[in-house]
């Protein structure tokens, strides 16, 4: 099943547009049925210094989260425009069989441009169970992109990466553990 | 999305048949020619070998439609019959949408288009798994109302629109999921816009039962009250083809399943003080039934009226 769902971003704190994320994506899977799907929802709000992040730079990616398994992909999208309509509603599984336990199931997070390693080591480390997450740099030219007004994040805070640095999309999930490649992989 | 009701209600039918399921009492409880129900079973194995037909070759919508007076099976009929399809070849899947069509009106200027659209957005993602999906849109006139007849001093762009969302979501669906097979029902197929007659590939009518089936009919049930009454002497009194049984199937024609159906709950209602059910009841009940001023025309539900009068 494909499905897109959405969410406008301003029309919410962050910390509301977070918790909307991982309540969505926690739905899904247990609307699957699937045994894990709590687990899932706490390492993703594990990951809550990423989305506010994310948030502030507009770096999201579309979707901003993939809920994917072998027969679905829900994906969830971060608008920026006010006037969006949201729809956050879970798509109906009953066509669907349940997921179990050993189910491949995978949460992705994706966005549009490096992350700072120390955000990527929270997703490798979540909560200290085996994590279900994967953090995906996707191509930085999003639709998003074209209008992104000034940060509003500490320089700081701000990915340390060039653009030269950026991997391709191609490269977005690594084999090898370079600093910058390390935060795409899915954690173990 | 709406907090509203659910659009719709989803089921699957896979691996080995449930004989016992709601859907396949649905249509097993349907007593109709075998011809129309293997008919329609046929429409649905050409509309599924021609899945692979561009749309546009031969002007497919991948709609049936199945028409007749109520009470007389099109929508068990229409339920039933992915289970009957699955039953066919077990090795095959199927999904069953159930449109909630009182579900997609709205009191909200643009509310119905929008309902609309989003009933064909879940369509769409539903048919996206890439098994045959089955969705039921029962009495399709109140979705697809001809606009020539829509008040324009009731609402009437709202209703207008909502047409022509349907049309133009019918077709989007219909371009890119060639798995899904609509199923229409109508009591009143003149109140169909033409645009949506003209979508329809196979129209089916769903007459009502002729003189064996309505036999069959009472003799299901007489079966279903044999859990309150002691049937016995009805079905003695039918096996033997008795004046009063034979003149209860000739004088029942033009009546549906349904109402015929409902002759026997009123026969009930007459033997509340006995044990047993006795024909004389059945006939007394016929009798009351026929005899309203509304005739067979109305029986479905009148005969509570005619027992009032008494």
């Amino acid at each position: 099943m494909k499905a897109e769902r959405s969410i406008t971003a301003v029309r919410h704190s962050a910390g509301r547009t977070i918790d909307e994320l991982t309540k969505f994506a926690t739905a899904v899977l247990t609307a699957r049925r699937y045994p894990h799907a709590e687990q899932v929802g706490a390492q993703l709000r594990s990951l809550t210094p990423l989305f506010n992040l994310v948030l502030a730079t507009r770096a999201a990616g579309a979707p901003a989260l993939l809920v994917g398994t072998r027969d679905m992909q829900i994906g969830l999208h971060l608008d920026y425009d006010m006037n969006a309509e949201e729809n956050l509603s879970v798509p109906p599984m009953d066509l669907l069989e349940e997921l179990p336990a050993d189910a491949q199931v995978e949460v992705t997070v994706q966005v549009t441009q490096e992350v700072a390693p120390a955000l990527a080591e929270l997703v490798r480390k979540a909560d200290g169970k085996p994590a279900l997450i994967t953090l995906t740099v996707t191509p930085a030219e999003q639709p998003e992109q074209s209008d992104v007004p000034e940060s509003d994040v500490p320089p700081e805070a701000e990915p340390s990466d060039t653009p030269e640095d950026r991997p391709r999309p191609e490269d977005s999930i690594p084999q090898q553990k370079t600093p910058d490649e390390e935060m795409t992989q899915p954690l173990r | 999305m709406t907090d509203g009701p659910d659009l719709y209600s989803l089921h699957r039918f896979a691996g080995r048949p449930d004989d016992r399921s709601q859907f396949a009492a649905d249509w097993n409880a349907i007593v109709t020619a075998d011809a129309l129900k293997n008919t329609l079973l046929r429409f649905v194995d050409t509309l599924h070998r021609l899945g692979g037909v561009p749309p546009q070759a031969l002007g497919l919508r991948r709609a049936v439609m199945l028409f007749g007076p109520p009470g007389c099976g099109k929508t068990s009929l229409a339920r039933g019959l992915p289970y009957a399809w699955h039953r066919a070849d077990p090795r095959r899947e199927a999904g069953f949408m159930h449109v909630n069509t009182h579900a997609l009106f709205s009191g909200l200027r643009g509310g119905g288009q929008k309902l609309t659209l989003q009933l064909f957005q879940g369509i769409g993602e539903q048919a996206s798994l890439g098994i045959p999906l089955f969705v039921l849109i029962d009495e399709v006139e109140t979705l697809g109302s001809n606009r020539g007849g829509i008040s324009l001093e009731t609402n009437p762009l709202d209703a207008m629109f909502q047409v022509t969302a349907f049309l133009e979501a019918l077709d989007a669906v219909t371009r890119s999921n060639p798995n899904v097979i609509f199923i229409f029902t109508t009591n009143i197929p003149k109140a169909i816009d033409r645009a949506v007659r003209e979508r329809v590939d196979f129209s089916l009518e769903v007459p009502p039962p002729g003189p064996a089936e309505r036999e069959e009919i009472m003799r299901s049930a007489l079966s279903g009250l044999a859990a309150a009454y002691d049937v016995e002497p009805v079905r003695v009194a039918a096996k033997k083809q008795v004046r009063e049984w034979r003149w209860m199937v000739q004088s029942t024609e033009g009546m549906s399943g349904r109402a015929l159906r409902h002759v026997f709950v009123l026969a009930a209602t007459l033997a509340i003080g006995s044990k047993e059910l006795t024909i004389d009841h059945v006939a007394d009940a016929l009798t009351w039934v026929t005899a309203t001023e509304a005739g067979l025309e109305n029986a479905g539900g009148m005969y509570l009226e005619s027992f009032q009068g008494r």
